[in-house]
């Protein structure tokens, strides 16, 4: 099971995910009616690099969040997270 | 059946898959309306026509295929025949036997007149008992047998009683009786036509032949032009005269009006003072500029909320969002939008 030991920085940088995740889809709604404007798409990729890191941070320490996050070439991690039903870690 | 013709009925097919087209029948002359009587010979109108035995015995089932379950099996002797076909009735009830259900025999052959008639009422006669006429009542059943099969005629259901004779006339009509309870008359007779039913037999279905379409009412008559259906005949398509169109528009006003009468209308209620006359349309700003903001093209004295009278009623407006300050991410998704004039919480505690 990934580094669920350092359970609350796991949660966190899932919060923070969580968090820049639905920044980048509010202001995705946005661009849809304002394509041009500038400080709409500044923001946009403000926000998909800030989910992008916390991503990066998360599959690093805690485990894939998709499946194509698996990054041990000897196992297959993604059965190490607890699944929905479990509770854990989420 | 010389110079007479059948009345068919028309939609009519046997249910027994017989011959019928050499079947006895009632005949009616063309030119005689119907419901006027009997038909009669052209040589000797008083006298009714003759039905053959050679019809009789093709058609056995003209005379009815009714059973009266019940009813003891007398056979009643004929003179000529031996043993009379009779099984419907028994002279004890006061009723004449029938000649319906005889299949290894011949019927006896039927009255061709009444006896109060002056004719020989049959060919052979019994002479203890009417020859063979047709049953008028099952005991057991309570109703008449009757005619079952329409071949080509709305059948007489029973040829009953002549009055004169108290007794069964047999199948042939009595002078006196009226031809047939059938749709005798069209609507423009003063009746409706109608299937009339009996149970014995199929109805047979009266088609008034040249019935002119009922007419439907105009919408200047109060109701609107449909199509009247009528189970018997074809529905009649109803035209009505012809309506003058009604405009589309009003020249002067440019939009079509409720009413035809364009000058006559009323002026438009004005509800607020500073309502835009009737049907004109405000000043609608530029695309991509909601009502409420400035454009420069509203009048110097209307800005903001303050002209949302003037527009129109009915239509929705989004105002034009604009970027400006955003939440924070950590807040943002407390709030449930990045956008602060977008957080629109719901307050609580109804109408005050």
């Amino acid at each position: 099971m990934g580094n669920c030991n350092n359970v609350v920085d796991c949660d966190m940088l899932l919060m923070q995910i969580f968090k820049a995740s639905f920044a980048m889809d509010d202001v995705v709604l946005y661009l849809d009616t304002h394509p041009c404007d500038q400080d709409a798409l500044n923001y946009y990729y403000y926000v998909v690099n800030m989910r992008n890191q916390a991503m990066q941070t998360y599959e690093q320490y805690c485990g894939p969040l998709t499946a194509d996050g698996v990054m041990d070439e000897n196992y297959w991690t993604w059965v190490n997270d607890p699944w929905p039903w479990e509770g854990v870690c989420g | 059946m010389d110079g007479y013709t059948k009345q068919r009925c028309s939609n009519w097919s046997s249910p027994m898959e017989l011959d019928m087209s050499v079947c006895p029948g009632t005949v009616i002359r063309p030119d005689m309306p119907l419901g006027s009587g009997p038909a009669k010979n052209l040589k000797s109108p008083s006298a009714p026509i003759p039905m053959r035995q050679q019809d009789i015995s093709r058609c056995p089932s003209y005379f009815g295929s009714m059973n009266c379950p019940e009813m003891p099996h007398k056979p009643m002797k004929c003179p000529d025949q031996g043993v009379s076909p009779a099984v419907m009735k028994c002279p004890s009830q006061g009723v004449s036997p029938a000649v319906t259900n005889c299949p290894e025999m011949p019927p006896c052959p039927m009255p061709v007149k009444c006896p109060s008639q002056g004719v020989s009422p049959a060919v052979t006669k019994c002479p203890e008992m009417p020859p063979c006429p047709m049953p008028v009542k099952c005991p057991s059943q309570g109703v008449s047998p009757a005619v079952t099969k329409c071949p080509e005629m709305p059948p007489c259901p029973m040829p009953m009683k002549c009055p004169s004779q108290g007794v069964s006339p047999a199948v042939m009509k009595c002078p006196e009786m009226p031809p047939c309870p059938m749709p005798v008359k069209c609507p423009s007779q003063g009746v409706s036509p109608a299937v009339t039913k009996s149970p014995e037999m199929p109805p047979c279905r009266m088609r008034c032949p040249e019935m002119p379409p009922k007419p439907a009412k105009c919408p200047s008559q109060g109701v609107s032009p449909a199509v009247t259906i009528s189970p018997e005949m074809p529905p009649c398509q109803m035209r009505c005269p012809e309506m003058p169109p009604k405009p589309a528009k009003c020249p002067s006003q440019g939009v079509s009006p409720a009413v035809t009468k364009c000058p006559e209308m009323p002026p438009c209620p004005m509800m607020y003072p500073d309502m835009p006359p009737c049907r004109m349309r405000p000043n609608m700003p530029p695309m991509g500029v909601a009502p409420g903001m400035s454009t420069g093209a509203e009048p110097a004295d209307c800005s903001g909320a303050e002209c949302i009278d003037r527009y129109p009623v009915g239509m929705a407006y989004v105002p034009w969002q604009r970027w400006q300050e955003l939440y924070s991410v950590d807040t943002a998704i407390e709030m449930g939008t990045i956008f602060p004039d977008l957080f629109k919480p719901f307050l609580m505690g109804g109408c005050k």
